[in-house]
């Protein structure tokens, strides 16, 4: 029964008390949000902690969950809220990073060296594939962080801004110079 | 998902790295918070009876606080009326029965005598005062230790007649009697009341006894020292 309701929906009947729903919901999504956070903060363990504290937000804030936002945003939008602070945390050098929203060349430069040093290895699909992420990891806070909605949550330039609390056309630059990168990066490896 | 700007290839690539997943103990931590969230609506069954109880306790507060007070209002009252009350008791009840036992004890009616008790001409109230030899249907107070039976039964209905025949200002008068000292003054001549005593007094007087009636006339201001004493006798 759960399986064929749509996000918003068993978020409403978790809000009016049916705890099947909130599981059916988060078997969902827990996959892709904790694969966002870990690229995020390339930490397992900081990972573990934002997820577990996002999800209890889920929880807490339930009564306040209108059917007008679409689930994924709402999730989505909490997780970057809890970033910004895990990035206030953490320095100021993450908060630089994701304020100042590098997208020049030098930023593209700033990416880990083509791995030409481990050809054999990397001629493997899996491994080209871990050595996206590790260039996923190595984009402005920003950029990646609208790459990984795009991957992970699923959501459109407009879901982007909504949940990150820009703009659509920032998204959209954003988006456009993180892939941008990666292609760069793609290309050097192949 | 994100328009023309996504890469699909790239997508693809993305799809393919290794799947990071959090700890099975991480979702049965999340689970159990979630559906502790929601197991906790309980209270709202409870809530009808806990919503009233402060009110209550309020309710019951007030309740026990009315009642010690009205409790405490009574006791005070009590304490403040009922002790004086039985201690007044001899002296608001005696001059009463008393005053009825002085009417009757009086001689045949000289109306206007307000002060003064005028000297009867027959000598039965004379004989009044002196129980033991009484032969006239004298009421007798009810403070006197030994009352004759016999003539005690005629008395109420003599009294009663007395009683509506004495003019008002005898009643003032007798209302304005010092009643303390009563007691004592009965307790030393038994059934003799202060008009029989002067009376006893005016005899002596008549019989020449001077000193025998000065004697009993400072015997009787001694026990009524507040007595406004006839003219005849001051």
């Amino acid at each position: 029964m759960h399986e064929e309701m749509s996000d918003e929906a068993l978020m409403l009947a978790y809000r009016d008390g049916d705890a099947a729903a909130f599981e059916a919901l988060y078997r969902r999504w827990r996959s892709r949000l904790y694969r966002h956070l870990l690229r995020q903060c390339g930490n397992g363990a900081q990972a573990d902690e934002l997820f577990q504290d996002i999800w209890l937000k889920v929880v807490n804030a339930r009564k306040g969950y209108e059917a007008a936002a679409k689930f994924s945003t709402w999730l989505f939008r909490i997780a970057h809220n809890r970033l910004i602070d895990h990035y206030r945390a953490q320095g100021r050098a993450h908060l630089a990073s994701y304020d100042d929203d590098p997208d020049d060349d030098a930023a593209a430069a700033a990416l880990p060296a083509a791995a030409s040093q481990q050809p054999e290895a990397l001629l493997e699909r899996k491994a080209l594939a871990l050595e996206l992420v590790r260039h996923i990891e190595a984009l402005p806070a920003a950029q990646r962080e609208t790459f990984l909605l795009s991957e992970e949550g699923e959501l459109t330039l407009e879901e982007i801004a909504a949940a990150t609390g820009t703009n659509r056309e920032t998204a959209k630059s954003r988006l456009r110079y993180a892939v941008s990168k990666l292609r760069s990066a793609l290309k050097d490896l192949k | 998902m994100s328009d023309d700007i996504r890469d699909e290839q790239l997508s693809r690539l993305y799809r393919e790295a290794p799947a990071a997943e959090p700890r099975a103990a991480l979702d049965a931590a999340i689970l159990a918070a979630a559906r502790a969230a929601v197991s906790a609506v309980p209270p709202r069954r409870r809530a009808w009876w806990q919503s009233w109880t402060l009110p209550m306790s309020i309710a019951a507060s007030v309740v026990v606080t009315v009642t010690l007070t009205l409790m405490v209002q009574q006791e005070e009252e009590r304490a403040l009326t009922g002790a004086p009350a039985a201690q007044r008791a001899p002296a608001t009840v005696a001059p009463e029965k008393t005053d009825a036992a002085d009417l009757a004890a009086r001689p045949a009616p000289p109306p206007a005598t307000p002060l003064k008790q005028a000297p009867s001409p027959t000598p039965a109230p004379h004989e009044a005062a002196r129980p033991p030899a009484a032969p006239a249907p004298v009421a007798v107070p009810k403070l006197a230790e030994e009352p004759p039976a016999a003539p005690a039964a005629a008395a109420p209905g003599v009294a009663e007649k007395r009683q509506q025949a004495a003019p008002a200002a005898d009643v003032v008068e007798m209302r304005a009697r010092p009643a303390p000292l009563r007691k004592d003054a009965v307790g030393a001549a038994p059934a003799r009341t202060p008009e029989q005593w002067l009376e006893e007094v005016r005899r002596l007087k008549q019989e020449g006894k001077e000193k025998e009636a000065a004697e009993a006339l400072a015997e009787f201001r001694k026990a009524y020292p507040d007595y406004a004493l006839p003219e005849d006798l001051r």
